[in-house]
C-alpha cells in the first residue's frame, strides 16, 4: 500500500478517536458541568447539541473516508477471491 | 375494531405479501436462506438498519428519556459507530466468506481456531442471549397491540401475534425474504419516527425549542447528567456505549450481514448510510420524549409515551400508521433474529455435529423448525415481561461482549491462539453471570458487560502470548491482509 493511503486512513481514525473522546470522560463531566449552568442553548439541550455535534463530526469523517480515501477504494480489490482451504477441525 | 387496529392489520397483510413475494423467489437452500445470496446497498442499508433498531428505537429510546433525560444520547455513540465497524470488521468478514465460504461467525471462528469448542462456545453464547432479545421486540409489539386496541387486546394476546406474525416472515422468506421485509419497515421506521414525533411537538408546542423550555422548567434535572434518578453516570455512560456498539456487532443477526453485501463497494456504502439512517432517526426523540414529562407525567409505562403521545395528540390514522412504524421496528428485528439463530443451529450444529451428511435442503428444512421452536421460547421468556427495554437491551448486549477479543482477535492478531479463545470466553461469561445473576454488583459503578469485555480480553491477550500460536490464524490473517493491501 502507499505511504498517502496511510495517511489518509490515519486521519481518518485521528478525527474519529478525538471525536469520541469528546463525549467521553474526563471531557464530558467538564461539559457536563458546563451544561448545569447553561443548560439550553437557543432553546435545545446544551448537552445534546454537544454530543450531535461530534456525532455528525464522526459522520462527516467517515463519508469523507468512504469518497476520498483509496486504501477503500473498493475497484482496486481483486474481485477473483481464491479459495482457500479449510483444514479438518480439531477438538 | 377500531380505525387504529385496521391500519395495523392492513399493514402486517401488506408485509406478509412481500414475504410470499420473497418466498416464491426463494431457492430453498440454505445458503440462500442464510446470507441472502448477495444483497445491494439499498436493502442491505435497511436490512442492516432496521435490524439495529429495534423495539427499542421507538419505546425503549423514549422511555429512557422519559425517566432519565438527557443522558440517554450516548446512545447516539453506538448508532454512529456501528456503521464504520461494520465496514472496518465487515469487510474482513465479508471477504473471508468469499474466499473460505464461512457463512456465520460461529464457523468462521471455529475453522480459524480450528477447534469445535469454540465454534459451540460462541454459537451458544449468542442463541441463549438472543432469546430476551427477540423477546424484546416481542413485549414492543404487546405494548403496540395493547395501546392500538384501548386495552381490548391483553400483553400476552399481543405477545403472541408477534411471535406468529414471525414465525411466518422468516418461514416465508429465508434471508432474502426478511432482508426485503426489512427494507420496506425501514423506510417506514425512519418516517415514523422523525415525523411523528415532530407532529407531536409541533401539536403542543409553537417549536421544538418551545417543548424544550417547557421541560426544562418541568424538571432541570433532564437535561444535565446523571439524570433525576441518578442513572447516567460517567460509568453507566461508558459501560452503555462500549458493551452496546461492540456486543451488538456480535448477534448473529448483525453478523450474518457482513456476508450479505453483493460486493464490496456495496457493503461499504452501506455501512456509511447505515451510519447516517441510524443517527438521524433519532433528531427529535429527546423533544418528544421530555414533552412528553409535560404532557403526560403519570404515564405508568414509560415505554409507552411515544405510542400514548401519538394516540392522544395526532389524529388517529395518522398515529396509526406511525405506529406501524413501531411494528416495523419490533418485527424488521425480531424475524431477524429467529432467523439468524435458525441459521446458526441449522448449520453450526445441525450439519457439523448431528447429520454431517446432510444436503442443502435438509438443513434448510432444520432451520424452519428451529424458527417454530425459537419463537416459542422466545415468547415464554416475554410473557415473563422481566425489565424495561433498555434493560434488556443492555443486559442481552452484555451476555455477548465477551466474544469480541475472541472474534476479533482472529481477524487481526495472528498471536491470536484457540486456548485464549475458550478461556477468554469462558472468563467473560463466568464475570458477566456472577456479577448480573449471583453477586448482583456494578464495581466502581461500572455495569457487568463491561467488566466481562475487560476480562476476556486481558485473558484473551494473556493466554494468546503464553501459548503457541497457530499456523491457520496466520494464514487467515495473512490473506485479509494481503488481499487488502493490494492496489493494482
Amino acid at each position: 500500500m502507499k505511504k498517502s493511503h496511510n495517511k489518509g486512513t490515519l486521519w481518518f481514525y485521528i478525527i474519529l478517536v478525538v471525536s469520541v473522546l469528546m463525549v467521553n470522560p474526563p471531557i464530558l463531566p467538564v461539559v457536563n458541568d458546563f451544561c448545569k449552568s447553561h443548560p439550553l442553548t437557543g432553546g435545545w439541550p446544551t448537552l445534546f447539541l454537544w454530543l450531535e455535534f461530534w456525532y455528525l463530526i464522526m459522520i462527516i469523517d467517515f463519508l469523507v473516508a468512504a469518497i476520498r480515501l483509496k486504501a477503500w477504494d473498493c475497484s482496486k480489490y481483486d474481485p477473483d477471491i481464491k479459495p482457500g482451504k479449510r483444514p479438518k477441525l480439531g477438538r | 375494531m377500531n380505525t387504529g387496529m385496521i391500519i395495523l392489520i392492513v399493514y402486517v397483510l401488506a408485509l406478509l405479501a412481500l414475504a410470499f413475494y420473497a418466498w416464491k423467489r426463494d431457492k430453498k437452500n440454505i445458503k440462500d436462506f442464510a446470507t441472502g445470496g448477495g444483497l445491494g446497498i439499498f436493502v442491505l442499508t435497511l436490512t442492516f438498519s432496521a435490524t439495529y433498531h429495534s423495539a427499542y428505537a421507538f419505546m425503549g429510546a423514549g422511555g429512557f428519556v422519559f425517566k432519565n433525560g438527557i443522558g440517554w444520547w450516548v446512545n447516539g455513540l453506538w448508532t454512529v459507530l456501528p456503521g464504520v465497524l461494520f465496514w472496518v470488521w465487515g469487510r474482513r468478514f465479508w471477504f473471508l466468506g468469499k474466499k473460505y465460504n464461512y457463512c456465520s461467525v460461529a464457523d468462521y471462528a471455529s475453522d480459524v481456531y480450528q477447534s469445535h469448542t469454540v465454534g459451540i462456545l460462541v454459537t451458544i453464547i449468542t442463541m441463549v442471549f438472543t432469546i430476551p432479545y427477540v423477546a424484546m421486540q416481542a413485549i414492543g409489539c404487546s405494548y403496540i397491540f395493547t395501546t392500538m386496541s384501548g386495552g381490548t387486546l391483553s400483553y400476552t394476546v399481543g405477545a403472541l401475534i408477534f411471535m406468529i406474525l414471525m414465525i411466518i416472515l422468516v418461514w416465508m422468506g429465508g434471508m432474502k425474504g426478511v432482508a426485503i421485509t426489512d427494507a420496506a419497515q425501514g423506510v417506514f421506521m425512519w418516517i415514523g419516527l422523525v415525523f411523528g414525533s415532530l407532529w407531536i411537538v409541533r401539536n403542543n408546542f409553537p417549536s421544538v425549542a418551545a417543548a424544550f423550555e417547557a421541560a426544562f422548567a418541568n424538571n432541570p434535572e433532564l437535561f444535565t447528567l446523571p439524570g433525576p434518578n441518578g442513572v447516567c453516570t460517567m460509568q453507566d455512560w461508558l459501560s452503555r456505549w462500549i458493551v452496546i456498539t461492540f456486543g451488538m456487532m456480535m448477534f448473529p443477526h448483525i453478523t450474518l450481514r457482513f456476508f450479505a453485501g453483493k460486493n464490496l463497494r456495496v457493503l461499504k456504502w452501506s455501512a456509511v448510510f447505515s451510519s447516517i439512517y441510524l443517527t438521524s432517526i433519532y433528531i427529535f426523540t429527546p423533544a418528544v420524549s421530555l414533552a412528553g414529562t409535560v404532557l403526560m407525567p403519570d404515564i405508568a409505562v414509560a415505554d409507552t409515551i411515544f405510542p400514548e403521545l401519538l394516540l392522544k395528540y395526532t389524529p388517529i390514522v395518522f398515529a396509526s400508521l406511525i405506529i406501524s412504524g413501531a411494528l416495523a421496528a419490533a418485527m424488521s428485528t425480531g424475524d431477524s433474529q429467529l432467523h439468524a439463530v435458525s441459521a446458526l443451529i441449522s448449520t453450526d450444529v445441525y450439519k457439523k455435529y448431528i447429520n454431517k451428511n446432510a444436503d442443502e435442503a435438509k438443513q434448510y428444512k432444520v432451520a424452519k423448525i428451529c424458527v417454530l421452536i425459537f419463537g416459542v421460547i422466545s415468547i415464554i421468556f416475554a410473557l415473563l415481561k422481566p425489565a424495561m427495554l433498555s434493560d434488556i437491551l443492555t443486559l442481552s448486549n452484555a451476555g455477548v461482549g465477551a466474544l469480541v477479543p475472541t472474534v476479533i482477535g482472529g481477524l487481526y492478531w495472528k498471536r491470536s491462539t484457540k486456548a485464549a479463545a475458550i478461556s477468554s470466553i469462558i472468563a467473560g461469561e463466568a464475570i458477566m453471570v456472577l456479577f448480573t445473576f449471583i453477586l448482583k454488583v456494578s464495581p466502581l459503578g461500572f455495569g457487568a458487560g463491561l467488566w466481562s469485555m475487560f476480562v476476556s480480553l486481558v485473558v484473551f491477550v494473556t493466554v494468546s502470548l503464553l501459548t503457541k500460536p497457530s499456523e491457520h490464524v496466520s494464514e487467515v490473517v495473512d490473506s485479509i491482509n494481503k488481499y487488502f493491501a493490494v492496489v493494482k
